[in-house]
């Protein structure tokens, strides 16, 4: 028996769940079709960090009042509850294998008006899309956790989607089902995106241990891997992680490695206690610029690159919502209806960000350790207070560019295996892209 | 035959999302290999961050 609805949306996240709040209190008849029987649970990585504060990406900032228990986002005109644990963060910290650090964020001058000058905070994720879920199911929403969607296709004027041999029907669907998204593949929108890696990670959740530097997220470039460490929502809870573009890398053990046996950083983790595993793996391909067919309104990081962040997840879902409304209000039940939304897409996301290429190369194929410590050991004055990523790999970029009159006068040999990046860049990309697996 | 190892898997979807013949579904928050649909391409097995799925016999 199909189940018939105005919208039916595809992934529980923060952005299919804003998408089905805000559907609810629209008066649209929607539901939440959820791989996961615990949509709160979190099963991927997800370091819980709301961003950015205090700046822009992809046109939103977020506000965080713990008193009024509201997190607001300003630039789209919305606010959604939240009453947990929460931690400042102030931006990333760069670890060279010697552990020379680039700073971003002047940490002394942020703290004397931290609500002024952090960049985010760590939040607790599955709180916060519980706090989504109940709103959305008390607005009417209909929730369907345990279903695994293997199919989707119009008939006639409307879209079925098959989960857990159920048909569930709506006027438009929402595809918010991630980065890898299902219906984005099963639909053929993959066949044209470029494919750039398949980037695997593997993380530990660790307590009882102090990491005052890393507010925010480190990133430690060692001779034999690349890991980070992200401050949780509570004090001394991190999440440290081991990641590549090579997924046949042995991610626990070099995890073991870093926090157990690194020369270097192993002191950091003495005395913590490992409570949990993390995984995730994202499959890079290059941003959709018109996220949109046959009904079908691919959101967030269905459409993107990468994690677009939880903050712009969740105003990609009420955008959507809003404009499907719309449509279904103008009886425009087809791309023109929400046109507004592919708009939007384009004036934030597409236009600004979407034409970044991807360089999924890892610095060690390209420099000694010694040449990492030396590089890193040239910055020494923090640079901008940012949790935004684009924003992190552009200012490195400039400083750097700043720099290579003191690096060819100091180090002609670094200054040279520089420009030789530029060079060797194709084979290295050629590299990871025949270590992954685009499944288009 | 390729099996997951639930107490080895986190429930990442890392394996479902990326299988070329869609043989692998989330059940109960860990991925399930349906023995019928796997062509036995082992990508699960390169791509799992955790060693999750495993070869028997």
């Amino acid at each position: 028996m199909t189940k018939k609805y105005d919208l039916v949306i595809v992934g529980g996240g923060p952005a299919g769940l804003m998408a089905a709040r805000v559907a609810g209190e629209n008066g649209l008849k929607c539901a939440v079709l959820e791989r996961k029987t615990d949509i709160t649970n979190i099963t991927r990585i997800d370091g819980g960090i709301l961003s950015p504060m205090n700046e822009y990406t992809f046109g939103q900032t977020v506000t965080f009042n713990p008193e009024a228990k509201k997190i607001g986002f300003p630039a789209s005109g919305f606010s959604i509850t939240y009453d947990g644990p929460y931690q400042n963060i102030y931006g990333f910290n760069l670890y060279s294998p010697r552990g020379n650090t680039i700073v971003f964020g002047d940490r002394e001058k942020q703290k004397t008006d931290p609500e002024k000058y952090r960049a985010g905070v760590s939040l607790d994720k599955g709180l916060m899309l519980q706090g989504l879920l109940d709103d959305a199911a008390k607005n009417g929403a209909d929730m369907y956790p345990g279903v695994n969607v293997t199919g989707i296709e119009t008939h006639g004027d409307r879209v079925r989607v098959t989960g857990n041999n159920d048909v569930f029907e709506g006027v438009f669907v929402i595809a918010a089902d991630g980065v890898n998204s299902r219906i984005a593949r099963l639909m053929g929108m993959n066949r044209h995106r470029e494919f750039y890696a398949t980037h695997p990670e593997c993380a530990w959740s660790i307590q009882d241990v102090d990491l005052p530097e890393i507010e925010g997220i480190g990133f430690f470039f060692t001779s034999y891997g690349n890991f980070y460490v992200s401050s949780c929502c509570r004090k001394n809870h991190y999440h440290v992680g081991s990641t590549s573009f090579k997924p046949t890398d042995d991610f626990p053990g070099l995890l073991n490695r870093f926090v157990y046996e690194d020369e270097v950083f192993s002191p950091l983790f003495k005395g913590a206690k490992k409570t949990e595993e993390v995984s995730c793996v994202i499959n890079m391909l290059s941003p959709m610029k018109e996220p949109f067919k046959d009904n079908v309104l691919f959101i967030g990081d269905a459409a993107w690159l990468m994690e677009v962040t939880n903050v712009a997840a969740m105003c990609c879902g009420w955008k959507a919502a809003n404009e499907i409304t719309l449509a279904m209000l103008d009886a425009k039940r087809d791309k023109e209806g929400i046109a507004g939304y592919l708009e939007w897409w384009n004036t934030y996301f597409y236009k600004p960000y979407g034409h970044v290429e991807f360089k999924p190369i890892e610095l060690q194929d390209f420099f000694a350790p010694g040449d990492i410590d030396y590089l890193a050991g040239l910055v020494t004055k923090p640079l901008i207070a940012t949790m935004d990523f684009y924003k992190l790999t552009s200012t490195l970029g400039n400083t750097f560019a700043e720099l290579f009159p003191v690096i060819q006068e100091e180090r002609p040999d670094v200054m040279e295996k520089l420009m030789s990046v530029v060079n060797r860049m194709d084979e290295a990309e050629a590299d990871v892209k025949k270590a992954g697996f685009p499944n288009r | 035959m390729i099996t997951i190892n639930r107490d080895v898997c986190t429930g990442c979807g890392g394996c479902i999302d990326l299988c070329p013949v869609i043989a692998i579904r989330m059940t109960d928050d860990k991925a399930e290999i349906d023995p019928e649909t796997c062509t036995q391409c082992k990508i699960c097995v390169k791509v799992c961050p955790v060693n999750a799925p495993q070869e028997e016999g």
